[in-house]
């Protein structure tokens, strides 16, 4: 009887120890040729995807960052705060004296994926027949268009009824991502077929979209833009984006060495989570990089709030929370803090924090909700407040039980309620019901973003709107004139004097700039700086060392 | 045969699949916040935009006049136009569909092989220390919360040692391996994070019908006849005590599909599961209504098979 399980076992081991054998083999990466070509990335995507027409769907971070590789847009703004204008599509542009009058120059190399020409006859359509009326921004952003007139098909000329120093920014892919007329012209664009199989001018072609699995991209081989070296972009094969909702997975499929590259969104990586990556040993490293337009986490303060329309308890509210200690436990460091005297939420563009900034100070604050009226009973308490955060950001919770405890010192008790984006829509920016919502907002490339989050005539228009319900007629005009003033020094002025006054009042009270988190397999090569979720992945590249299974 | 209850059992999936599809579609209107958020995204958008999507989507009309239209589109096998995905909710289901018939046949398959044979092993020496290993074993499984367990086998086979694949039904480049090869290692470590919680469950109901069996008169019969132990338990004793397991199993479907949304996100498993996480925080009703009725409609079907099977399995039952 033993020795017949004896010989059994002696069977089986065999077999099993063959299979590891040839799994091991199968899964050991060959180094192959030198260049800097070739190769694919696969890169992990916290979401399902829904569209991937980038010129009228909602830009999401992980969307946004899969359609971009099919597209271009005219210019490309600088992430970096400086206002500066990279040429895309267009080589060049002259803008007439009195601003009305834009004049783009475009490139005549440029081909759709298709082999047609790309010409002035789809910057006209781009912008007046697919951006403007089926992006979300599309009113807002470009109803000042009076006319597009086509002269040659290298060349557009876009009349505007007004000045507006921020509308060569519009152009960027962002806000407007190029779609060919000849494909396009006389569809419906939310129901066409396009939007799942989508052709562009991009530097990778689109191939196959596996619902609710992956999306493949292929490299575009007639791409116009070569990299600084002259090397013809872009230099990856293929792009497969795999869709991993759970990010706990998605973590460990980068360090199973199934996918290479995570991008970043709002709260995805905590901060032990980010040591911990670093520290093991396997070739997988997040890099934090800050931006100018880089999301900085606000809490918003309802002015019609029932304490919160107190400016003396905003302004205790603020003394109490400790942004030292929210960066240093919640995020390992790894965050910019805007309180101080060196920065505040525009000072990439300012230059200048303003003066009054609210260090942590618990004393400070009780004389402040002292001289308000709002004194502690005799257990110590003073009064109860809610905030609301989003579900998703997984950063949040543990920022407010910082916050909570904060807040207890001061006799303030803080009741935190978790809801999701639909919700929160309805509850803080369109019925302005609650007390206080944390929420991330980017502030940048342009100062003028602050239009939509502070000026009284964005008061319950939707997402990250004027939520607060801040209405200040000198704001209004400061941000008004700054969007029509084409000299960048008086521009400047005015919102540094707007700075100063959202400051003091605290319509929103801005506690640190997050960095954008890469988590990506070290071979991987050429991630510029100043890439974000808006540009494609056209300059990374492996380096001449493809993993043989790439 | 009773062809009469088959009919009468036909019709009574009606009124069920009917009743849920109305009080979900006014469950769904329950949930605070708004559908139209999805189409505007982070960047905001002006009031005239939402509500030309709100036209285009139809929830410019009333709850009621919604539900009306719905349901005359269900009747006419028209199931809608997903929200966000730009496909119709039929074709969205369907291509989704197989994914999740692969995953929970596997774990129906191991859960019931495991169980059965755990079970039997558990009951050939009852209150033994085998029995009592195994019975500890079946607690602990079913205690365990299914994506945890999941995330810890991801952690120590595909993290750790590297030998079986993380997420998703396929490599995203095949490379040199085999495809068989490929989906089987990628089916592995989901199926046994699924159908652990039913095996637990088949484990201790075998044991203790096993255990009920093996002291009927007819065991000690065959045993007098000189029946070997093999034939009594697995002839004998097992065929009966199985009618209760293959009941269980069935009404165990519709947690397991519950189950399924949970692994397949873990996983990344491009099945309904996934689906239906999605549309739930898209809020994209059509699609939401749609996987409802597919979902009830197994489930209801499924339960209706099995009282069919019991027929075969028992002579006895009569239908009806």
């Amino acid at each position: 009887m033993r020795n017949k399980t004896l010989s059994t076992v002696s069977k089986l081991i065999l077999p099993v120890l063959l299979m590891f054998f040839v799994i091991s083999i199968l899964t050991t990466e060959k180094v192959v040729a030198a260049s800097k070509h070739g190769g694919a990335l696969i890169i992990g995507v916290p979401g399902s995807q829904k569209n991937l027409n980038s010129a009228i769907y909602p830009k999401t971070f992980s969307g946004q960052l899969i359609s971009i590789n099919l597209f271009d847009g005219l210019l490309r703004v600088s992430k970096m705060g400086d206002g500066k204008l990279t040429p895309m599509l267009a080589k060049s542009w002259d803008v007439s004296s009195d601003g009305k009058t834009i004049t783009l120059n475009l490139r005549d190399d440029v081909n759709w994926h298709d082999g047609k020409k790309f010409t002035s006859e789809d910057v006209k359509f781009g912008i007046l027949d697919i951006c403007r009326p089926h992006h979300p921004q599309g009113k807002n952003n470009y109803s000042i268009v009076e006319s597009i007139t086509t002269p040659d098909p290298y060349k557009a000329i876009i009349k505007l009824s007004k000045s507006d120093a921020t509308f060569l920014t519009k152009l960027d892919s962002k806000w407007c991502s190029m779609a060919p007329k000849h494909i396009l012209e006389g569809q419906d664009i939310p129901n066409s077929d396009y939007n799942n199989a989508p052709i562009g001018t991009g530097p990778f072609k689109f191939v196959e979209w596996k619902k609710g699995d992956r999306i493949v991209f292929e490299r575009n081989k007639d791409y116009w833009a070569k990299s600084s070296n002259g090397d013809q972009l872009p230099y990856l094969d293929k792009l497969y984006f795999k869709i991993l909702p759970n990010k706990t997975s998605l973590i460990s499929s980068l360090e199973a060495g199934e996918i290479d590259f995570i991008h970043s969104y709002p709260g995805y990586l905590a901060g032990k989570e980010i040591s911990r990556v670093n520290d093991a040993d396997n070739g997988i490293k997040v890099h934090s990089f800050a931006y100018a337009n880089m999301a900085f986490d606000f809490i918003y303060m309802n002015m019609k709030g029932k304490h919160t329309g107190n400016k003396k308890v905003r302004q205790a509210i603020a003394h109490l929370i400790n942004t030292d200690e929210i960066i240093d436990k919640v995020f390992a460091g790894v965050a910019d803090n805007v309180r101080n005297d060196k920065q505040g939420f525009i000072s990439w563009y300012t230059g200048e924090a303003p003066s009054q900034y609210y260090p942590y100070n618990v004393s400070k604050a009780e004389a402040l909700l002292d001289s308000a009226g709002y004194k502690k009973d005799g257990s110590g308490n003073r009064f109860k407040i809610s905030i609301i955060h989003e579900q998703k950001n997984s950063n949040h919770p543990k920022v407010l039980d910082i916050m909570r405890s904060n807040l207890k010192a001061a006799g303030i008790e803080l009741d935190v309620m978790k809801m999701d984006a639909s919700a929160i829509t309805e509850k803080v920016h369109k019925k302005m019901n609650y007390d206080m919502y944390i929420t991330t907002i980017a502030t940048g490339p342009d100062p003028d973003l602050l239009t939509k989050s502070w000026h009284s005539k964005n008061i319950g228009k939707g997402w990250n709107a004027n939520s607060s319900g801040y209405n200040n007629k000198k704001i209004d005009n400061l941000l008004d004139n700054g969007r029509g003033e084409l000299d960048p020094v008086k521009r400047k002025k005015m919102y540094v004097e707007a700075h100063q006054i959202l400051a003091e009042d605290i319509p929103m009270l801005a506690l640190y700039g997050t960095k954008w988190l890469w988590t990506y397999n070290e071979k991987l090569d050429g991630f510029p700086i100043g890439y974000t979720f808006r540009d494609g992945l056209e300059t990374v590249n492996w380096d001449g060392k493809i993993p043989s299974n790439r | 045969m009773n062809y009469n209850y088959l009919a009468k059992r036909t019709l009574q999936i009606i009124p069920v699949v009917l009743g849920i599809l109305v009080m979900s579609f006014l469950m769904i209107q329950l949930a605070p916040g708004d559908v139209v958020f999805m189409f505007i995204g982070e960047s905001g958008a002006d009031p005239e935009f939402e509500a030309q999507i709100r036209k285009r989507l139809g929830l410019d009309k009333s709850v009621l006049e919604q539900l009306i239209l719905y349901l005359k589109g269900v009747l006419t096998g028209d199931l809608g136009k997903s929200f966000v995905m730009n496909e119709s909710v039929s074709k969205i289901i369907w291509d989704r569909a197989l994914p999740t018939i692969i995953l929970m046949s596997s774990s129906i398959i191991f859960g019931a092989v495991f169980g059965i044979l755990i079970g039997v092993y558990a009951a050939t020496k009852p209150y033994s220390l085998r029995d009592n290993v195994s019975m500890v074993i079946a607690l602990f499984l079913y205690s365990l919360p299914n994506f945890w367990l999941g995330q810890m086998l991801i952690i120590v086979f595909s993290v750790n040692w590297g030998i079986l694949p993380v997420s998703g039904m396929e490599s995203m480049i095949l490379g040199d391996k085999s495809f068989l090869m490929d989906r089987l290692t990628h089916l592995l470590l989901p199926t046994i994070t699924l159908g652990s919680t039913l095996g637990a469950f088949v484990m201790r109901f075998v044991r203790a019908s096993m255990i009920e069996a093996l002291g009927q008169d007819y065991i000690l019969t065959a045993k007098s006849k000189g029946l070997s132990d093999g034939k009594i338990f697995f002839k004998h004793a097992l065929k009966n005590a199985l009618l209760p397991v293959v009941t269980y199993i069935g009404l165990r479907l519709g947690y397991m599909l519950s189950g399924a949304v949970v692994i397949e996100s873990v996983f990344g498993w491009p099945g309904l599961g996934l689906l239906m996480l999605d549309a739930l925080f898209e809020r994209d009703y059509p699609l939401i209504m749609g996987l409802f009725i597919v979902i009830s409609l197994s489930v209801t079907i499924i339960t209706f098979i099995i009282d069919i099977l019991y027929t075969y399995l028992d002579p006895r039952i009569r239908l009806k």
